[in-house]
């Protein structure tokens, strides 16, 4: 009965360490058990939410992906409005352009234009995404259709999508999931109603598991 | 810890995470025979998953031929029941036979959870 309480004995080690130091130091102590007890927590919860995170928004789907580069772009119609300095390379150069006219855009007004991207060699292409901006309407973007080669020439249609909306004059980024498709060329052919295409980025998302 | 976790991670990219914009519609499915294709209802109407759907909304979807008039499997008249047996199972034979089955131009079906869509077998309209 008249033993310590279980939890309340002194360490004799620690109270002539806490002699021996001033309250800052204490403190400091306190501090670095704190930061150090909560780095591994810190870390799992963020390891969790990349593992388990990930459940995709379809069932079954685990899929991983990497950007691939993109070794060479042409297109069928050259770029309308400044189209010199405006090019189509500016679609795979990584930068995205400011809303708004003009910035750093790429447009064909009032025209079709049709693309073929190189990616130098075959690859397992998931998701393609296009940074648009519409301009006289939301759905300018009317449709895409999208068809795949492995040597440049022969290409199969692969399908067509629609349903990208978006708000008017400002960048957003359209996404097509292509599943899993294995080639090299893939040829972009997007219709639009309205104003015509501007576009600023081309992504190509290989899958990496 | 960044760098750690980007390596960790392979850093890559979850789907998630890449799917923050606007998704495209597909406007064609191209169905797996094995996988996709479940039963054959009647002449001109079986049941197939879609691909890339959600699966509430996806998964063992009644789908209506157009185009393709068909006598229902429940008729009381022999004749008529005895034709609808032979149009279900010309439907299963010309799916099972085709090395692509495609559905094109969906549509809603009213009355129930059920769509129209246009069957194309080896790129060929059926109607």
């Amino acid at each position: 009965m008249g033993g310590p309480l279980p939890g309340r004995s002194i360490n004799p080690m620690i109270t002539r360490l806490n002699l021996a130091c001033g309250e800052d130091c204490i403190q400091k102590r306190r501090m670095k058990k704190i930061l150090l007890s909560i780095f591994p927590l810190a870390f799992f919860a963020l390891w969790s939410s990349h593992a388990f995170g990930q459940a995709p928004g379809r069932a079954g789907d685990s899929r991983k992906f990497k950007l691939s580069p993109v070794a060479k772009i042409s297109s069928s119609e050259k770029p309308t409005m400044d189209g010199r300095r405006l090019t189509t390379d500016l679609l795979i150069d990584g930068k995205l352009p400011k809303d708004g006219w003009r910035s750093t855009w790429t447009a064909w007004y009032k025209i079709n234009p049709a693309f073929v991207f190189d990616l130098g060699e075959e690859k397992r292409i998931g998701i393609v995404r296009i940074y648009f901006q519409p301009w006289d309407r939301g759905d300018e973007l009317a449709e895409l259709k999208v068809e795949v080669s492995r040597d440049g020439e022969n290409f199969v249609d692969f399908n067509e999508y629609e349903g990208f909306v978006a708000d008017r004059g400002k960048g957003a980024w359209a996404e097509i999931d292509l599943r899993a498709v294995k080639a090299r060329y893939f040829r972009l052919s997007p219709k639009f109603q309205g104003w015509g295409h501007l576009w600023g980025e081309v992504e190509f998302w290989e899958i990496a598991n | 810890m960044a760098l750690a976790f980007c390596l960790a991670s392979g850093c890559s990219v979850s789907e998630q995470a890449i799917q923050a914009g606007r998704t495209g519609f597909p406007m064609r499915f191209v169905l797996d025979k094995g996988r996709d294709l479940k039963e054959t209802v009647s002449g001109n109407t079986f049941v197939a998953t879609l691909p890339g759907v959600h699966p509430v909304f996806g998964e063992a979807l009644t789908i209506r031929v157009r185009g393709l008039q068909a006598e229902s499997i429940r008729e009381k008249d022999p004749q008529k029941a005895a034709l609808a047996f032979d149009q279900r199972l010309a439907l299963r034979r010309a799916m099972d036979s085709a090395r692509r089955v495609e559905l094109r131009n969906l549509e809603r079906g009213k009355g129930g959870f059920w769509i129209w869509a246009d069957l194309y077998l080896d790129g060929r309209l059926i109607q």
